[in-house]
């Protein structure tokens, strides 16, 4: 079995654990937020989880494009990589979006835990578009079809992104928080403390993210070592036999 | 080669050949036109028959409406290209019609189908549910940049699963998730209008822009996705 | 007749599928009045070689260039106006009649054909008296005419000829095998896969995969 990653590349991996687990530490000895208390844990939560699913969006779109210009399988693989990630953390995020909004905003009704709110649609309609995304490419069988198609996919479905994020949101009313609203907003109700907690966890989870990308590579990278391995020793077996 | 002088630019002509030729060949075997409007028959009568007279609101009616148009767009729309594919005749397409030609053929033929079939799912709508239209103008210009844009959208979409097995259903897999936006835009609008409300001219440049967004993105790709 | 000169460049074509791989390094060129024939057993990759050589398949590595009188046509729209293709694997609008298929792919090309241009190609490969039908009448042999016939009336300067005497009787084979000639005279460049002896001997470069 050929070696996967490199020694740097699990040092690296072993500092983002430490740190990660470091910050989950840390959101768990904050004080309880004016007029949230502890629920705000889960924002620790679900910021950075909505953040990866939105980088990787974008990250997928754009190595799709570099897909399409230089027909390299190498940069597909990073762009359906970014996608799957995403998939997993729209997921997440959804998962923890639902809950903090249970217990925030719904708590009243016992049975309301989904209300189509803006931002509800705009994570539900990512999370369509990745699940597509995945679904197309388990059907496809020919490699390079598969890469062309699903990096047209992803860059169509990429150019909904300024209706989502500009127009809608501008459109319908929202409970979620605004975060680059300071007044009244997320940014008003938290302390110094939980800010430099929360940028703790975004810079981890993005380190994170990067690491799974470096590691998927570098599997990738072995995997493709090994099948050359295989073929050459074939190669090798049946010149010999024919020889003989 | 003897030609004769363009009244067109060429890009234009390669256009209509390909449009012509997928209007030719519709009008022979009527197939997409008459799947879309049966289909569409189906769901309503469906519908109409359970509720039976019941009233319904102008939202109810509005959303039912365009349901009905977003599946009957994808039992009929795709056929563009899977017809291609199974016939074998694609590759004949990719050797002589340039890729632009082809987007664009099959992109006006689809929508000229749907707006068509959007006029007949009104008139059935007015019949069966007893739809009060006051502004025929604003309704009708709601409901055909709607079915535009849906059109040009599973255009493309269409082009990615012919490709593919299992094709039908991945083509409605992946035509919702893209059309969204503007699927909900019209239905509000949509609704506004059958409730007499004023609608906003906002909601008019959401439904045209995205249309136009999906045509040119659609465009530079479809290159992309054309050539091997 | 065909007067400048179109040359086909192929350098160092090679295709795998998957892992599996059908030929490497492959390099020709091949200039105006050039006919190169592709021989090899089946799936052997002829029709593989003869779809890169048209661009209709992105080999694995190796680049397929046409040059127009010294000028290279890089972009694929420059490049497919010069090609006509034929293989088993490309078929006609069977609710089309042959005239009015004709008549589309030239209109797709923006070519503006006289009637009787459309005519003369249909009747020089034996189907013109039945041009008005529906190609779903058209039996396999006809087919196969048929496509001759784009040849003709679209005159393309590149022959790009994929099994041309499938499905042909002794009169269509005899038929073909003067069309090819005629094309030579011409000036044409033809490229053309097949294990056919009688087309073999037009060859001035031969290609033998294994």
């Amino acid at each position: 079995m050929a070696r996967v990653l490199s020694r740097g590349d699990k040092l690296f991996g072993l500092i983002i654990g430490l740190w990660l687990a470091g910050a989950t530490v840390a959101v768990f000895l904050l004080p309880p937020v004016v007029n949230l208390g502890y629920k705000a844990r889960m924002l620790f939560f679900h910021i950075p989880m909505a953040w990866i699913a939105v980088v990787t969006f974008f990250m997928g779109a754009w190595w799709a494009f570099r897909y399409l210009r230089t027909r390299s399988l190498d940069r597909f693989y990073l762009s359906s990589l970014s996608n799957r990630i995403g998939l997993v953390f729209s997921f997440l995020a959804t998962v923890s979006g639902i809950i903090y909004s249970k217990m925030t905003w719904y708590s009243e009704a016992p049975w309301t835990f989904w209300t189509w709110d803006v931002r509800q649609t705009t994570i539900f309609i990512l999370l369509l578009i990745y699940t597509a995304y995945v679904v197309l490419g388990f059907s496809i069988e020919n490699e390079e079809t598969r890469a062309t198609i699903s990096s047209v996919y992803s860059l169509f479905s990429f150019a909904t992104v300024p209706f989502l994020v500009f127009i809608i949101p501008r459109l319908y009313f929202s409970v979620h928080p605004d975060l680059t609203d300071n007044e009244g907003g997320l940014g008003s109700g938290l302390g110094f403390n939980m800010i430099i907690v929360l940028v703790i966890a975004l810079v981890g989870i993005t380190a994170f993210y990067v690491w799974m990308l470096r590691y998927g590579a570098a599997h990738r990278r072995s995997q493709i070592a090994e099948l050359a391995r295989i073929d050459a020793e074939e190669g090798s077996t049946r010149n010999g036999e024919e020889s003989e | 080669m003897q030609r004769k002088p363009l009244l067109f630019p060429d890009a234009l002509k390669s256009v209509w050949a390909v449009l012509r030729k997928d209007a030719l060949s519709e009008l022979r075997s009527k197939y997409a036109f008459s799947t879309l409007a049966v289909f569409a028959l189906t769901c309503l009568s469906a519908i109409s028959m359970s509720i039976a007279g019941g009233d319904l609101t102008p939202l109810v009616q509005s959303v039912l409406l365009w349901v009905i148009l977003f599946f009957s767009a994808m039992a009929g729309l795709g056929r563009v290209f899977v017809q291609e594919q199974d016939a074998g005749t694609l590759l004949m397409l990719k050797v002589y019609a340039p890729p632009q030609a082809v987007y664009f053929g099959k992109v006006i033929f689809n929508v000229l189908v749907l707006l068509c079939l959007s006029l007949l799912v009104l008139l059935l709508f007015i019949m069966f549910f007893g739809m009060a239209v006051t502004d025929w103008v604003v309704l009708i210009g709601a409901l055909w940049l709607g079915s535009a844009g849906l059109s040009v959208v599973a255009t493309m979409t269409a082009a990615m699963a012919a490709q593919v097995q299992g094709r039908s259903t991945l083509f409605t897999i992946l035509t919702f998730p893209i059309i969204l936006p503007e699927f909900l835009t019209a239905i509000e609008t949509t609704r506004g209008i059958l409730a007499g409300e004023t609608v906003a001219a906002s909601q008019f440049l959401f439904l045209g822009g995205y249309t136009l967004v999906a045509l040119i993105v659609g465009s530079i790709l479809f290159d992309y996705l054309w050539v091997e | 007749m065909v007067n400048s000169e179109v040359v086909i460049e192929a350098k160092n074509i090679t295709k795998k599928f998957g892992r599996r791989t059908l030929f490497t390094d492959l390099s020709c060129r091949l200039g105006s009045g050039d006919c190169l024939i592709v021989t090899g057993k089946n799936g052997s990759g002829k029709s593989t070689l003869v779809k890169i050589l048209a661009r209709l398949l992105r080999p694995t590595s190796g680049s397929v260039t046409l040059f127009d009188e010294g000028k290279v046509c890089g972009d694929w729209e420059k490049f497919m106006p010069y090609i006509g293709f034929i293989s088993p694997e490309i078929m006609f609008y069977e609710n089309l009649s042959g005239r009015e298929n004709l008549e589309f792919l030239a209109r797709a090309r923006s070519l503006h054909l006289q009637p009787s241009q459309v005519e003369d190609a249909l009747t020089k490969v034996g189907l013109g008296s039945r041009g008005a039908q529906f190609v779903k009448t058209y039996s396999t042999g006809m087919k196969q005419r048929l496509k001759f016939a784009t040849l003709l009336a679209l005159e393309p300067r590149v022959w790009f000829v994929d099994e041309g005497l499938s499905n042909l009787d002794a009169e269509g084979r005899g038929l073909v095998l003067g069309l090819v000639k005629q094309a030579r005279e011409e000036g044409r460049l033809l490229i053309m896969a097949t294990n056919d002896l009688l087309e073999a001997e037009y060859a001035t470069q031969t290609i033998a995969l294994s």
